[in-house]
Order: structure tokens, then sequence, then C-alpha cells
């Protein structure tokens, strides 16, 4: 676009024009972008002054566009003008920081608090001091926006200031750095907060520190604040009792003799907060519920059951409550939808089973009410009895057990399977009647060949053999799992024909069966048969052949294993080093320094880990290497592996990387090098 | 296994990393760090059903594994919450069926086409549901009306396309669109005069370029999907969204969702109920550019 067309457009009526006009600005060759794109950033439509702000942005530096940017915020005419030139300013950080600080002195006093935000904004300690100076100011309005942004920076310097503020006479200040310090997670001592409590205002703003005390005085404060009016006040309330309990079992203790004297008036708040919380509040509501022994906590429980939610204290909360939850539980799982209806039935089995001595009428309920839901038409209500029958089923339920194996669907089958693995404990004849002739095919067969593998004996064998020949992958993968499993010279020789199975998936079952299978004297089997699978078109089969041979120790396995880290796939290339680690390979070292240099990150990784367990002079030097990799999960490695040798020469490499890492989770494992290093050392 | 004191392997800071960068490379899904101990609990009945003993190898499963991307898919399924029901959040519905759907009808009289998108359906509720209303209208028949949905998770298309549901499928029912379900011993089937204007398909939204299929539409629903993505999967997908709209068409999003710092490309539509957005009608004529 020309840029007398770019001007006109700039001015069009219509908003998408412009907001067109404005994402070519960034490309054009214009020559002063200043006063368009200020214009731009004070366009009535949201929508072109978002993406002025992005070509602000994107031009700042280039056009030196900061200085009117600043202006942009110290104007008073129009407000998205400015909103917009603070958000540009914010993204462009440190660059805005000196012209910003630079303008401070200078402002209007109307326009200093936005100078102040949008230091804020830049997130750079630099413009710490000043903000500092200016909470100790007169204008109360500059000194909160002074606390907001000491918010956005962080820092100890910032923290330190904050806590002072806590001490001002200002309520706006003091309100401004509770909710300061909240956001930036610092934990306040009580003997700080408690003076702010006798507010109201300041008390409903300081429920989050007091979570963070860990002290039975801020745990009753905070269920106290349970009977406030605001919403809003008793999720922030309960998200804080949920904090305070996971520090200290004396909070909770207080909390759980508290929470059973409230009254229904403040249950049923809490409850609506069961309706419009986000997760962590229902979390933390349904905790409380159970504290108090409400039956309504556990509906909330089943839905976060349901998907894998559940708070940190419920188990012990329901244990508390005793035989008494079961009932509710069975109760409440009627009234229930889908995967919540399935959870609460399985929770009731499952702390029936956990009580010492559930009585008859408990037991008799919870068997009951599963053999009833293995029959429902529902399959996540089917999968939650299959599953708690590997606590229930009695010998009666094994037929039922198996006949529903042919029926549900995989993940059922799979359940009911387990169960009769361990019913065959308790009652092995029923068991071994129940699957007598049943046909190993499809789910049932992926389900029952383990089964029928327990019961043993020459019936068992042939139905496995039979098995292999299934139709479905998946039921000859079971049956050669399975015949891993009986243990004997027949069943090892027909695993090994499973290597030659059109399936490369059970082709690759075979060869990790034969890993692990030994002979009567404890020899591997089948190794020979590994050996060629080494050269399979599969990868798949050849890592799992690498693996096998890894566990079976054979020392033949080394040379092809050598060829496949340089040559082979990247998950073959891993599978084989493995092996080779295994195996003990002491010409590895060759190898592995090749591998360092490795396209894929998982062969590097264990590479750095063979490495380690070579006795070679220059091993730091080669683990430092990986310190430098470009993922830093393969630093984490290098990191521990070094601090594992520890020595001067590692302790030198760690210190230099951790000056300049930037990911967390390697500086930690740097750090942690280190104090291992230490002790090592004997430093520590 | 049990529910409350199930055991299993732990997964450790680094392998959830891994297997969170994965995952969302795939299908732009992101879980944040306090998501693993949940990712944990998920995962791990894949392992089990591998035979897998720790969160490395799983990890190393889907890195190299022949069937890795159908397990990825399956790890995605085991990850996300699919239950949805008919007729979810009907303050939004009442909006798209008393004033958008005669927009469109007014707007698509030359043509009589109607095109709708359901992205990410799930079990297919959502698009169902659309179908009803369509039909329910009365005012697009005759016309040729299609209803896409699709979804990553191969089995709630399976679902979805079987249209047989339980009970907790109707907990919003209206008892108006009764009639668009027949009793069937595994369940309530939708009416195959509903199903025969519903199609799925098997799509990653991240796709872009496999999002052509869909072709052209006039809506699209994308309701609590888009939260569990980051901010750049989501532009991606926002993105994709502005290409299969024709000018004018409407995107609905979740009542906590918006398209604030994802993108400009779509303006805002106060509707009595709800506020929708929309891919612009007017303009340059030519693109330039969605963000």
């Amino acid at each position: 676009m020309m840029p007398a067309e770019l001007d006109q457009a700039l001015r069009d009526p219509d908003a998408e024009v412009r907001r067109r006009a404005v994402i070519e600005l960034a490309r054009s060759a214009t020559a002063d972008v200043t006063t368009p794109v200020v214009t731009a950033l004070g366009d009535e439509d949201w929508r072109v002054r978002k993406e002025a702000v992005r070509v602000a942005v994107t031009l700042a530096e280039r056009a030196g566009l900061v200085p009117a940017l600043v202006a942009a915020i110290c104007q008073g005419n129009n407000v998205g003008l400015r909103n917009s030139a603070l958000e540009a300013l914010g993204e462009l950080g440190r660059l805005s920081t000196e012209p910003l600080l630079e303008a401070l002195d200078s402002a209007r006093p109307e326009a200093r608090k936005f100078i102040l935000a949008a230091l804020g904004d830049t997130r750079d300690p630099r413009a710490v001091p000043a903000l500092v100076a200016s909470t100790r100011g007169d204008d109360a309005n500059e000194a909160t926006a002074a606390i907001d942004a000491l918010a956005r920076i962080g820092g100890s310097d910032a923290e330190a200031a904050l806590r002072e503020c806590l001490k001002s006479s200002g309520p706006f200040q003091r309100m401004g750095a509770i909710d300061a310090l909240v956001r930036l997670g610092t934990v306040v001592p009580w003997d700080e907060l408690s003076p702010l409590l006798a507010d109201r205002l300041l008390r409903r703003v300081a429920l989050p520190l007091l979570g963070r005390t860990g002290r039975p005085e801020a745990a009753t404060a905070l269920v106290d604040a349970l009977a406030e009016p605001s919403a809003h006040v008793v999720a922030v309330a309960a998200l804080a009792l949920a904090k305070i309990q996971e520090s200290s079992p004396a909070c909770r203790d207080v909390i759980a003799q508290r929470m059973r004297a409230t009254s229904p008036h403040e249950r049923a708040r809490l409850v609506e907060r069961l309706e419009d919380g986000d997760l962590p509040t229902r979390q933390a509501v349904v905790d409380l519920l159970l504290l108090a022994r409400d039956s309504r906590a556990l509906e909330g429980l089943a839905e976060l059951a349901a998907q894998n939610a559940f708070p940190p204290g419920a188990v012990d909360a329901l244990r508390a409550w005793g035989d008494e939850v079961v009932e509710s539980l069975i109760s409440v799982h009627l009234g229930l939808h889908g995967s919540a209806r399935g959870a609460a039935l399985e929770m009731a089995a499952d702390m029936a089973a956990a009580a010492p001595n559930p009585s008859r009428a408990v037991v008799e309920s919870v068997r009951a009410a599963l053999r009833t839901a293995l029959d429902d038409p529902e399959t996540s209500i089917q999968l939650a009895a299959a599953r708690s029958m590997s606590l229930w089923a009695e010998g009666e339920d094994a037929k039922r057990l198996v006949a529903l194996t042919q029926r549900g669907e995989l993940e059922v089958a799979a359940a009911c399977g387990e169960a009769l693995s361990l019913l065959m404990v308790r009652h092995p004849e029923a068991v071994a009647r129940a699957v007598d002739g049943v046909a190993l095919e499809g789910a049932a067969g992926v389900a029952l060949a383990p089964v029928v593998a327990r019961v043993g004996g020459p019936k068992a064998l042939e139905a496995l053999q039979t098995a292999l020949s299934a139709g479905d992958p998946e039921t000859r993968k079971a049956a050669v799992e399975a015949l891993a499993s009986v243990g004997d010279r027949a069943a090892a020789e027909l695993i090994e024909f499973a290597l030659a199975d059109e399936s490369f998936g059970v082709q690759s079952v075979a060869a990790r069966a034969l890993g692990r299978f030994r002979d009567s004297q404890g020899r591997p089997v089948g190794t020979d048969a590994l050996l060629l699978a080494l050269a399979s078109d599969s990868p798949a089969v050849q890592a799992a052949a690498a693996r096998a041979l890894g566990e079976a120790g054979d020392g033949r396995a080394v040379e092809p294993l050598r060829e496949l880290v340089r040559a082979g796939d990247p998950g073959v290339a891993v599978a084989a080093m493995e092996a080779l680690r295994a195996l003990h390979d002491p010409t590895l070292a060759d190898v592995l320094v090749e591998a360092l240099g490795h396209a894929d990150d998982e062969v590097v990784k264990q590479s750095l880990r063979a490495i380690r367990e070579t006795d070679h002079p220059r091993t730091e030097a080669r683990l430092s290497v990986g310190l430098e990799h470009a993922a830093w999960h393969v630093r984490v490695v290098a990191a521990r592996l070094l601090g594992e040798i520890g020595g001067e020469a590692a302790r030198a490499a760690l210190e230099a990387r951790l000056e300049v890492e930037k990911d967390d989770l390697v500086s930690a494992a740097i750090r942690e090098a280190l104090d291992a290093d230490a002790l090592v050392r004997g430093d520590a | 296994m049990p529910l409350l004191f199930e055991a299993g392997p732990k997964i450790q800071v680094e392998e959830f990393r891994l297997l969170r960068d994965l995952i969302n490379k795939f299908c732009g899904i992101y879980f944040a760090d306090d998501s693993m101990f949940i990712v944990e609990r998920r995962l791990r009945e894949r392992l089990s059903s591998l035979g897998l003993t720790d969160f490395t190898q799983y990890y190393h499963h889907l890195r190299y594994h022949p069937e890795a991307r159908a397990e990825l898919e399956r790890a995605v399924d085991v990850l996300t919450t699919n239950e949805t029901y008919f007729f979810r959040e009907d303050y939004q519905l009442r909006a798209f069926c008393d004033e958008v759907l005669p927009r469109l009808k007014q707007e698509r009289e030359a043509s009589k086409r109607l095109a709708l998108w359901s992205a990410g359906c799930s079990t297919g509720e959502e698009v169902y549901t659309l179908a009803m209303l369509v039909v329910h209208t009365g005012l697009f028949d005759g016309w040729d009306v299609r209803i896409f949905g699709n979804d990553i998770s191969r089995r709630v298309l399976g679902t979805a396309r079987r249209a047989t549901y339980g009970a907790s499928s109707f907990r919003a029912m209206l008892p108006e669109y009764q009639r668009y379900f027949v009793d069937t011993p595994q369940g309530r089937q939708v009416h195959p005069s509903i199903r025969a204007l519903c199609h799925f398909g098997h799509l990653n939204l991240l796709d872009g370029s496999r999002a052509a299929i869909v072709g052209r539409v006039d809506a699209i629903f994308c309701r609590n999907v888009l939260i569990y993505f980051d901010l750049e999967s989501r532009r991606r997908v926002i993105d994709t969204f502005y290409e299969r709209l024709v000018p004018g068409g409407y995107l609905f999003l979740g009542h906590s969702e918006s398209l604030l710092n994802a993108s400009t490309a779509f303006e805002l539509v106060h509707l009595s109920t709800d506020l929708v957005y929309r891919r612009p009608a007017a303009g340059l004529g030519k693109r330039g550019g969605t963000r």
C-alpha cells in the first residue's frame, strides 16, 4: 500500500479498514510512523487500538516511539490512547524504564500515577527505588499506584517496602500493600498481620496472607470469615483455609472443630460455591464441608473425583467420618450423572474396604450396589463397579465378571480381568470354573488371558496357545504376556514363534517378554531369536529386542547394538544405549563421544548416563558438554551426573553454568548438584 | 485399581514438563504446573495398558513408537474432560436461535445453504443440538443444511456417530426437543432425520490446512475448548476459524472465553442474551492478516 493510500485507510470510517491499515503500517516504508501510530492508539475502536499496540511495540525501538508513548500516557484527553500507550510501554519492558523515570520528575501530579503504573508494567527492578520513594509521598493516589507497581516488579527490596507500608497510617496504602503482598506470594508473619484485623476491610483483603502464616489464630480468623456476606470473600477464605491446613496439622484440628460447629446457613453458602467456584475453590469448599461432615460435600467430592481432582485432605476427612459415610456415598451416587456417579460408588467401596471393622450392613450394602452397577447400561458405572470388585468380589461374582468381559468395553473388561486375578487368591476354584472354556477373543481375550495363565495347567496353556492364533492382535499380545508368566519351556517356544507374528506390535511384546524370561536354572532363553529381531523392519521391534538383550545379558549382542547406536532410528539408538549400559560394554566410550552429538535429545541423555558409568579421565569434561546443550532436560541430566561425580572440575562447570542458566528446573538441578558435590567433598 | 487409595508410578517434574510440551506441540492443549498431579493420575491408566512402568518410558513411547500418534490421541483423550450434554449453555443457544439464525436465513436466502461447525465436538451432543435447533425453527426447510463436528479423539467420535446417549447427556434437555429422539435398548438415539444433517470428522484444530475439509461455514461453535490451549495455539486456531468463516459468519465461544489478546480480526456483536464474535463482512476486499 502506498503512503497516501495508507494515510487514507487509517482515516476510513470503517473500523475494519483502519485495523488492516494499522497492520500494513508495520510493513510500510512510511518515514514518520509516530503520528499514525499514536492516532491509531487512540482510535475509537478497540480492535484498531489493540493492533496499534502490537505495531507500536514492533516499531518502537527502530522509530524512536518511546517518548511519544510516554507523552501519550501523560495527556488527559483520550483514555483509550492512554491505556493503549500504557500497554505498549509495559510490553517494551526495560526499554521504557529510563524515559519514564525521566518523565516522572517533571510530570503533572495527575500524570505521575500513570507513569508509576507504566514503571510497574516494565517489571524492571531499576524502577524500584523511585517507586519506593513514591510510596512515602503525601498523595494517596500516587502512593497506591507505586505500591501496585512494586507488586508487579517484586523482589526483596519491593517486598520490604510493601511490609513497611502495612504500618502506614493511610488506609488505602495499607490495603494496597496487603493486596500487593498477596499477589507476590509473600509470607508475612502473624505478628505483622494481627494488628490489621480489627479493620473489617483490611481483614477481608488480608485473608490469603492469613492462610500463609501457619498459625491457629489465623485459622480461627479464616473460619470466622466464612460468615461474611460476600460470596467472593467466602471463596477466598476457603482457599486460605486449604492453604493453612496444608502447612499445619494443628490448624487442621482447629478448623475441623470449628467447622463442625458452623451454622446450616454458613454451610449453605459454602455449598453455593460448589456451583460457581473454580477448581481450587471447589476443592477447598469440599474439604471444609467434609470436615463439617456435611453430606452435600459428597456430591462435590464425586464431581472432583471424576476429574481426578481430589482435595488433598479428602481421604483423611472421609476416614474420620466413619462407616456412615459409606451409606451416604451409596445414596448420593444414585442422584449423580456420568463418571461422577461412578466415582461416588467407587469411593463408597473404597471407604468400606479401608474401614477397620465395617458393619455387616455396610458390607452387604456395598456388594449389593456394586452388583447392581455391573448391570448398569452406562459404561462409566460398569467400570466403577468392576474396579471396585477387585476389593469386593466373592466366589459367586466370578461368572458375573467373566460375562461382563464379554459384553463390556475394553476398559471395563480389563477392570473385570484385574478383579478376577485378585479373586484367584481367595477363590481359585470359582475363578477357574468361571473361565473354563471361555473363548479368548477381543476384549475378553485381553482381559482374561492373564487370569487363565494364573489358573495354570495344561488346559490353560492350550487356551493361551489358541489365543495366539486369535484374529485380533491385542488378544495375541495378551496371550504372549500371559505365557511369559507361565514360565515353562513350552511357553518360551510359543513366545519365540510370536516373534514371527504378522503384527509388529505382537513381535515387540514377544521380544519384551523374552527379555524377562528365564528357564528353571535362571538362564535367559530365546536370545538367538532376539538377535535376529534386531534386524527387524520395525524400529519398535528393534528397540524391544535391544532392551531384551540388555536384560538377558548376552555379550553377543554388543556389536549389533553398537551399530544401532550409530545408525539406528533415534528410539532404537536410545534402547541400544540402555542395553549397552546394562551389558557393561567396556569399549563403549568411543561410541558415546559420537552419540553426544546426536540430533536426538534422548540419545544424548543416554550417552551422558553411560559416560558417567565409564572410568574415563575426561568424564567431567564430557559431561560438561551436556550442560551447554540446547534442550533443558539434557542440561538437567548433565547437572545431576556432575553432582554425583563431584570434584573441582565438576563444581567449576556447574557454577559457570548456573551464572547464565535461565531455566528454573535446570537451575534447581545445578544447585542440588552443587549441594551433593559439597557433601561428597565433606564441605557441608 | 481403587479410586481413593490407588498407587502407581509417580511422575517427576521433568517427565511432566516433557510430556506437557509434547502434548502441547501435538494439539495445543497446555497443562500448567499445578496440573501435574491430575496428569499423573489420568495417564497412569495408559502406562498400565501399555505395560510401561514409568513416565519416561511413556514419553519414549510417545516419541518413538510407530503408533505414537495414535497414543498421543489416546493421551489427549484421557487428559481432557469429554463430558458434555444436550443444550449446554442454553442462554447462548437461545441467542443463536432467536437472533443469529433469522439473520443467516436472510443473508443466505440466495444460496439456501447453511453450514455450521462444532469445533471440538466431543461425543456429539452439541452437533445434534445445533441440528435440532435449526430444524425446530422451521426457517431452513428445503435448504442444504450441514453441521460438521470434529474432535481429536477417535473414541468420542465413535460415540458421536452412534448417536445413542445415556441419562447424563440429557441433564439440560428441553422438553420440546424430546421428539427428535427414539428409544433403543442401548439408550436414546438421535432421530435419523437429525443425524442425516450431521457429519463428523477426525481433525486436530492446530492443523489449519486440513481444516479446509470443513469448507466455508456460517457459524462456528467452539465452546470450552480453547481454554485448554496456550496463547500461541489459540491464535493459530482462531486464524483457522477466521479462514473457515464466511464474511459476516459468527463465532461462539464458551461463557468464560474471549479473543482478548488472541485476535483483533473479529468484531463483537451484542445479542440480547449474549456477546458473540463475527468475522467482519466489510473491509478492503483482500486479506490483511487476522491479528
